[in-house]
């Protein structure tokens, strides 16, 4: 089943890379098309409310997806890792600081958060790829610790230490090869998540309106349900596709990765 | 791999059978099978028979092995902090053998439940009733257990190192109570244990596995009087030597084998002082040397 | 400790989250770009004496830490500001409550009950072809975004086979009361509530369904059939009643994610709740109810982790009689 997962990634990473050949209109060019013209030869996703051409929006709607995901989730995964390592590795004062703040940034529901930031910043691509990247660190933060501090104790590292190697360098050989597995299958999930956010995000209004986003063609489509139902079907099934096939993919990494969690 | 290998069991009624042998032997696998109680995966029962009056309890239906399951047969486990559902009260789950196999009212089954406690010895049944196994020490709990076992006044009953995971103390007075259950209640017990004192102190019959076979059997007496199989010497001297507090542990040299690849011929050739070249190629037979008195080995009356 | 002493740690416990919740709106309000008085008259607002009360009644003029201080007063005295349409901020979110908290109630039981009967049943057959395949289904399950799976339902169900209303919480022409209402407002509650439970339906599945296996391993259960128990009361009495321990925590977890799915499928089925609100004064600008919403989900999401704790303490004998 990851494999399909892989498989449907890819598809999408191709689509978006190509989005320039792919789609045969400007998705955001008005009146290309009869206004709520339902899907026919030409126009095979049919046309919003604006004549703007379903498939179009569709094709580049991947790009917007595919880069805020990865970007986000890339943010977060790089801002956990390094909150987590310092936190695990000094210990002490600066690590009970440190999850303090990661604990506050768990307890709050972070979709709401992510409106509040982008309301009062501006809903540009880059503004939300780092609202949403920000506000998911602390589980990759909270991996990474765990792994340093169990690590700390080890006796493989005390061996190291003793014989005087470098700290750096039992940070690099010693520990993060360990602490990486869960942070990568983690940061896979991200992906799908932040794809999700950005939609909602969009469906919100709260979306770039130079970037054709999925979440934002379903909200055009949500006042025009009843005589378009392919305005809101069509992009809707692509968030869906690609958010399943990535978490399709995070849970095989998972099972490659974690054979000792996984169930017998 | 076969934990258990050609192993025939034979309780009387009335009798205290015992099942002696070091971890890893399949004493437990043999003493699960009876009742069907193997998990499957990862094991299986792949033959042989299980004969309880006059029924092959392996293929009966599941409803009639229902009916026998903590009815007529029961069995006592080995740790009562695990082996008790830490969510039910007690009265709960002694209540719930009562329930499963007699039409009782619901204040009958208290009472009875109350009855049965204070047969094992708790203090303040009434009030234990209420409590969860949490709340219990180590050897409440395993009185627990055995009630349960006994609810329904059972032909058999099964006890795993049921005195195991106890205080030394503890065990002493977990042992007193089996005995005097059976001499009150006649029930036959087929024990098991590792520990060759509490086998001489309750058991009739001995039977002594290793590495998944009999290796001895005969009757308690004289087990320890004439042991044959030099595995059973082995765990005589070095019980004995505990007990006399020698100043050197005798030990039986080696290690247990691995029961995916057996050793060729009898299993304990590579720890047996007595060791002859047949020993290595062919696994030797049970055999009766004296009345009653079984042997598996070619150095004692093999074939 | 006694469950007397647990609840009061609980509480103790729970107010610096409460504070925490507060102090990060304090930090939003004063980071953000724009005059803080925007955060609580909201952008529009021209009467001058309003505004200059209001900076008064918050201490805008006065230095960051009596600022803060007067902020906890007055929200904890119920003072968020007004609203730009004029209304008390406080009052426009409570009225909607009750709207939301049904919706997300619904939801959650819809998927606690699916979601554990199917865990149950995928548990009891381990690695079977049906297996594997729930498996997969359970992910698909948590991948489908809420708000489109809202208006695919609507568009099936509602406006295809035109079964189940589209919108709204009541009838717009009938005026029902005492048992039709009911039955008329439960008519609506169906479409949104499946929607929001889909999510969480995966997830609690996949956790009943890995805890029960666990459970089976456990020596207690072996004891269990050895008494002779059928093996429906061994999996529902014994099991599922320690299984579903592990699911408690996670469904408290879980809050604020079921709050942002209830907030979407608001939008969708012109719900009147929290998710209506949120939409209109985003429309609007409405930066004091957005301010007041953040802080108050974001507490109502501290209070409902308290509330599985205390659950779970009752649930599990081992906390509750210690």
């Amino acid at each position: 089943m990851a494999v399909v997962g892989l498989a449907v990634t890819v598809f999408f990473v191709m689509v978006a890379f190509l989005a320039d050949f792919l789609a045969p209109f400007d998705p955001l060019k008005v009146g290309v098309a009869k206004v709520l013209q339902n899907p026919i030869l030409g126009f095979p996703m049919g046309s919003d409310h604006l004549g703007r051409d379903i498939l179009s929006g569709v094709i580049y709607g991947a790009r917007v997806s595919l880069l805020i995901g990865f970007a986000a989730a890339g943010m977060s995964a790089l801002l956990g890792i390094l909150i987590g390592a310092i936190s695990g590795y000094l210990g002490g004062n600066v690590d009970a600081v440190l999850m303090r703040i990661t604990e506050i940034f768990q307890i709050v529901p972070s979709f709401f958060l992510a409106i509040l930031l982008v309301v009062f910043f501006g809903a540009s691509v880059w503004n939300v790829t780092f609202v949403i990247g920000m506000l998911s660190w602390p589980r990759s933060a909270r991996l990474l610790r765990a792994e340093f501090l169990s690590m700390r104790t080890k006796e493989f590292v005390q061996a190291a230490r003793s014989v005087g190697e470098k700290n750096l360098f039992i940070i690099f050989s010693e520990v993060l090869p360990n602490a990486i597995p869960p942070v990568v299958v983690n940061t896979s999930l991200e992906v799908g998540a932040a794809i999700i956010t950005e939609a909602a995000l969009a469906f919100f209004g709260l979306s770039d309106p130079s970037a054709v986003s999925w979440g934002m063609m379903l909200r055009n489509a949500q006042t025009y349900l009843r005589q378009s139902w392919w305005t809101a079907a069509f992009p809707g099934i692509c968030i869906f596709l690609l958010v399943a096939a990535l978490n399709l993919v995070g849970d095989g990494l998972n099972d490659a990765l974690n054979p000792r969690l996984k169930e017998r | 791999m076969k934990a258990v290998d050609g192993v025939n069991l034979e309780v009387c009624a009335n009798q205290a059978v015992g099942i002696v042998g070091e971890s890893g032997c399949g004493k437990t696998v043999t003493a699960l099978s009876i009742m069907g109680l193997v998990p499957d995966p990862p094991g299986k029962v792949v033959g042989g028979t299980v004969l309880f009056k006059g029924k092959d309890l392996l293929r009966i239906d599941t409803e009639e092995l229902y009916n026998i399951r903590g009815k007529e047969i029961s069995m006592v486990f080995q740790d009562p902090l695990t082996f008790l559902n830490p969510v039910l009260r007690i009265g709960d789950q002694v209540g719930e053998v009562l329930r499963g196999h007699q039409n009782l009212s619901r204040k009958n089954v208290t009472e009875r439940v109350i009855e049965l406690l204070d047969l094992v010895r708790i203090p303040s049944a009434a009030t234990v009733v209420d409590y969860y196994p949490h709340q219990l020490s180590g050897g409440m709990r395993q009185r627990v257990l055995i009630a349960m076992a006994l609810a329904c006044n059972p032909s058999l009953l099964i006890a795993d190192e049921p005195t195991t995971a106890l205080d030394v103390s503890v065990q002493r007075q977990i042992l007193t109570l089996i005995k005097d259950i059976r001499k009150r209640l006649g029930t036959a017990l087929l024990l098991i244990t590792h520990d060759l004192g509490i086998v001489a102190e309750i058991c009739d019959i001995v039977y002594v596995m290793y590495a998944g076979q009999v290796v001895e059997h005969a009757n308690v007496f004289t087990l320890f009087e004439s042991p044959l199989h030099p595995y059973t010497i082995g765990l005589l001297r070095s019980a004995l030597s505990i007990d006399m507090m020698k100043k050197e542990l005798v030990t039986l040299e080696g290690n247990v084998p691995d029961l995916v690849n057996p050793p060729s011929g009898c299993r304990f050739h590579p720890r047996c002082e007595h060791a002859k070249s047949v020993c290595k190629e062919k696994c030797p037979r049970l055999v009766e040397v004296q009345p009653t008195h079984f042997v598996r080995c070619w150095t004692e009356g093999g074939e | 400790m006694t469950f007397k002493k647990y609840v009061a740690r609980r509480t103790l416990e729970t107010i610096p989250g409460v504070l925490a919740v507060i102090v990060l709106a304090f930090v939003i309000i004063h980071i953000i770009p724009g005059d803080p008085i925007s955060k609580f008259v909201g952008p529009f607002e021209t009467d001058i004496q309003y505004v200059n009360m209001m900076r008064e009644r918050f201490g805008l003029n006065e230095p960051l830490h009596i600022q803060l201080w007067k902020y906890m007063a007055n929200l904890l005295q119920g003072e968020f500001g007004r609203s730009v349409h004029g209304r008390p901020v406080l009052d426009i979110i409570a009225e909607r409550i009750p709207a939301t908290l049904m919706l997300t109630v619904s939801g959650l039981v819809f998927a606690l009950v699916v979601g554990i009967f199917l865990g149950v049943a995928a548990s009891r057959k381990p690695y079977s072809v049906l297996d594997s395949f729930s498996m997969s289904v359970s992910i698909v399950g948590y991948s489908v975004p809420v708000f489109w799976l809202a208006q695919m339902l609507v568009l099936v169900f509602a406006l295809e086979l035109g079964i189940l209303p589209a919108g709204g919480m009541t009838s717009v022409r009938e005026e029902y009361t005492g048992l039709a209402y009911i039955s008329d407002v439960a008519m609506h509650l169906v479409l949104p509530a499946l929607a929001l439970g889909v999510n969480q339906l995966a997830l609690i599945g996949r956790l009943v369904r890995s805890s029960m296996l666990e459970v089976f391993r456990e020596d207690y259960i072996m004891t269990a059939r050895s008494k002779g128990i059928k093996e429906k009361v061994v999996v529902y009495k014994h099991a599922l009643r320690n299984a579903l321990l592990p699911v408690v925590t996670a469904t408290g977890m879980q809050v604020g994610y079921l709050l942002t799915g209830a907030v979407l499928t608001e939008t969708v089925f012109s719900w009147p709740g929290l998710g209506r609100l949120l939409y209109e004064s985003l429309n609007f600008r409405d930066y004091p109810v957005l301010m007041g919403m953040f802080v108050i989900i974001s507490i109502s999401v501290v209070l409902a982790n308290f509330f599985t704790d205390i659950v779970y303490s009752l649930l599990d004998p081992r906390v509750r009689y210690g």
